[in-house]
């Protein structure tokens, strides 16, 4: 890694962290817990896209831990981290089977993979099977929010005016 | 920057997740129901062991228990009963608590300009509202308690502590209030003596919370629907406060297709008719909202919302006969929902 | 790291302009697994609201002690009696998602005037014979602490 890397990792953390805490802010969705557009995927994704695996997973622990020092209390924390752990796994997976074309399918099986993950957490901590009668909900919401978020970002690799640093693609 | 940051960033994150999770205690609750002063009195305490949880709970009605027994104008062997009988006659001297309640009653009653008078036990035995003997009662019965202004017949003695009578016609009935003094000194109790920092008291629909809930939010409050039974009509929010509301849907009797409900206006002796279905008084004391939401049900919209307005910490929402709302001008932080 | 390195070479090594018939598969089944998940959640959405009991148990407490829940998933409408002591009783009918009082023995009739109730909201007392009767749900009191009345 060199300092022009650094730099650039160092720019998307703060991006993913200025739209996360500016998410979190804003009041909720839907009454249902973990219903939210998960705005700050759109960093990450953009990041596995256009750059490499352990970069995306840098920039994306790095605004989980940040943001839970930030904003965050104890618990919230835990659910982003599985939560944004699942849906890195599931995208890095779902972004190698289609070759990197259709971001929105990377992104909807990564929003559904982050809201499944947040209920196997919820279901851990309560021990209430009361939780999983979200499933359904927190599925129908991930396509609808990742749908978003993949169209966001393939707007962004479309409208891009420069290249990237390190020539990948 | 290189893999060793990286993996410490992970270690760094794996440790702070182990020590957030440290942190997190397990809390549990238990909710008991049980009855006193001719209510349901349900607890629900949070804590972290189910077993002094109980135990605390079971305490606390044995202090629901006690202060029955003082203030209960139903018990025939209360303090307030044995006062009622013989404080015609002669000084009384009482416990403090029950002086302290009788003094508040009085208070109230000035703070209310007559609407909550505590010396019309008799009018509301008439009535027998709640009990079995619910009747209307002849003009004559009624006249003859009107216009008593009791509460300038009790006389109280700071210094012996007595209490005495000066007309036969004056027997105090707390109930306006003593649902709302016993909610303060349960609260207390738990707080003090059981270290109690999470908790919903509810004593016949006045609500208290103690403290936060384990998350650290508020506490949702819903407001009974006056007209529709079952229903909600409204959710706020509350901390650490109590929630106090009196309607004409509580206790009522129906003769020949009216409805009569059970708070009296003592200047009339009939049951109050205000335009107010339901009022609803949120304050840090119980036996102060109590009072208040009784009297802002006997007053009416315009001149309740004055009483609350002098007065600093207590707000108020008043429901009228078309079901629109008026509220106190701190009303709003409490984040009113109307539910439909 | 080393998991990282190896997934990152694997892709690496397929150039993203060089798409195979592979990927086309794969776009295609990943496309059906995301309908196939919408339809299962859309259509247990669908059954979740459709099967909705607004209280799913009464609960009878007698002197403050529980002493039946009943399921009120019933569809047809039954009647049970509880007594108490001197004679006291309260007939229960329990229909399908409510629950109330059509007989009692106590002098004021409140319980009964109460009606039925389908909802954790009120609970139907009658404190003469000292019977309480509560809706409980799956999500008690609708996520309510309390309710003021």
């Amino acid at each position: 890694m060199n300092i022009r890397k650094i730099t650039i990792l160092g720019l998307y953390t703060s991006i993913a962290l200025i739209v996360f805490t500016i998410e979190a802010s804003l009041p909720g969705l839907a009454p249902i817990p973990g219903i939210k557009l998960g705005l700050a995927n759109i960093v990450t994704l953009y990041v596995i896209s256009n750059h490499t695996i352990k970069d995306a997973f840098f920039v994306l622990i790095m605004r989980i831990v940040l943001a839970a020092l930030l904003v965050g209390q104890g618990v919230s924390f835990l659910y982003s981290l599985i939560g944004g752990i699942f849906c890195f796994i599931v995208m890095v997976f779902v972004h190698k089977l289609v070759g990197g074309r259709y971001l929105y399918l990377t992104s909807i099986m990564g929003a559904i993979a982050h809201n499944i993950g947040q209920i196997g957490v919820a279901f851990f901590i309560i021990k209430l099977s009361g939780v999983l009668m979200y499933t359904p909900y927190l599925i129908i919401s991930g396509i609808v929010t990742g749908l978003f978020t993949g169209l966001v970002c393939w707007f962004i690799n479309r409208h891009q005016p420069y290249d990237r640093y390190s020539g990948i693609k | 920057m290189g893999k060793r940051k990286i993996i410490m960033a992970v270690i760094f994150s794996v440790l702070f997740f182990v020590g957030c999770t440290g942190r997190q205690r397990q809390t549990t609750y238990v909710t008991e129901t049980a009855e006193y002063f001719g209510t349901v009195i349900t607890i629900t305490l949070y804590g972290e062991d189910e077993e002094s949880l109980k135990k605390s709970i079971e305490h606390a009605f044995d202090e629901c228990e006690r202060l029955e027994s003082i203030c209960s104008a139903k018990l025939p062997d209360s303090e307030l009963c044995r006062l009622n009988q013989t404080a015609a006659e002669s000084a009384v001297e009482v416990s403090k608590e029950l002086f302290f309640l009788i003094k508040e009653g009085l208070y109230y009653h000035r703070l209310s300009g007559g609407s909550l008078d505590i010396s019309i036990g008799k009018m509301i035995d008439l009535w027998g509202i709640g009990t079995e003997h619910a009747r209307v009662p002849k003009d004559t019965e009624r006249e003859a308690l009107i216009g008593l202004d009791g509460c300038k017949n009790i006389i109280l003695d700071e210094e012996e502590q007595t209490i005495q009578y000066t007309d036969k016609l004056v027997q105090i009935d707390l109930g306006g209030i003593a649902k709302g003094y016993a909610a303060d000194k349960v609260k207390e109790y738990l707080i003090e003596q059981e270290h109690i920092g999470s908790g919903i008291l509810n004593f016949g629909g006045n609500v208290m919370a103690i403290g936060e809930k384990t998350d650290g939010t508020a506490w949702k409050i819903g407001l009974t629907d006056p007209q529709e039974k079952g229903e909600l009509y409204g959710v706020l929010m509350i901390k650490d406060q109590c929630v106090v509301t009196s309607g004409d849907y509580e206790r009522y009797f129906i003769e020949d297709g009216k409805r009569y409900h059970h708070i009296l206006d003592p200047a009339a002796g009939y049951p109050a008719e205000s335009g107010i279905i339901s009022a609803t008084v949120i304050g840090d004391r119980a036996i102060l909202c109590d009072a208040l939401s009784t009297t802002c049900f006997i007053v009416g919209i315009e001149k309740a919302i004055e009483i609350i307005e002098t007065l600093d910490g207590v707000e108020c929402i008043l429901v009228d006969k078309d079901m629109q709302y008026h509220c106190s001008s701190g009303f709003s932080q409490y984040g009113f929902t109307r539910s439909y | 790291m080393v998991l990282l390195d190896h997934i990152e070479s694997m892709l690496m090594n397929e150039k993203i302009e060089n798409i195979t018939q592979q990927n086309n598969k794969s776009v295609f089944l990943i496309g059906i697994l995301i309908g196939i998940l919408f339809l299962m959640s859309a259509a247990t959405i669908w059954y979740q609201y459709k099967t909705v009991q607004r209280g799913m148990y009464a609960q009878i407490y007698q002197n403050g002690k529980l002493i039946q829940t009943l399921s009120l998933t019933e569809r047809e409408p039954y009647t049970i009696m509880i007594e108490g002591e001197n004679g006291a009783y309260n007939l229960l009918e329990i229909r399908e998602g409510e629950v109330g009082i059509v007989d009692a023995s106590c002098p004021d009739k409140l319980c009964e005037n109460m009606g039925f109730i389908s909802q954790p909201l009120l609970p139907i007392t009658c404190l003469p014979n000292h019977l309480i009767i509560q809706i409980v749900g799956e999500e008690a009191y609708m996520g309510l602490d309390g309710i003021a009345y």
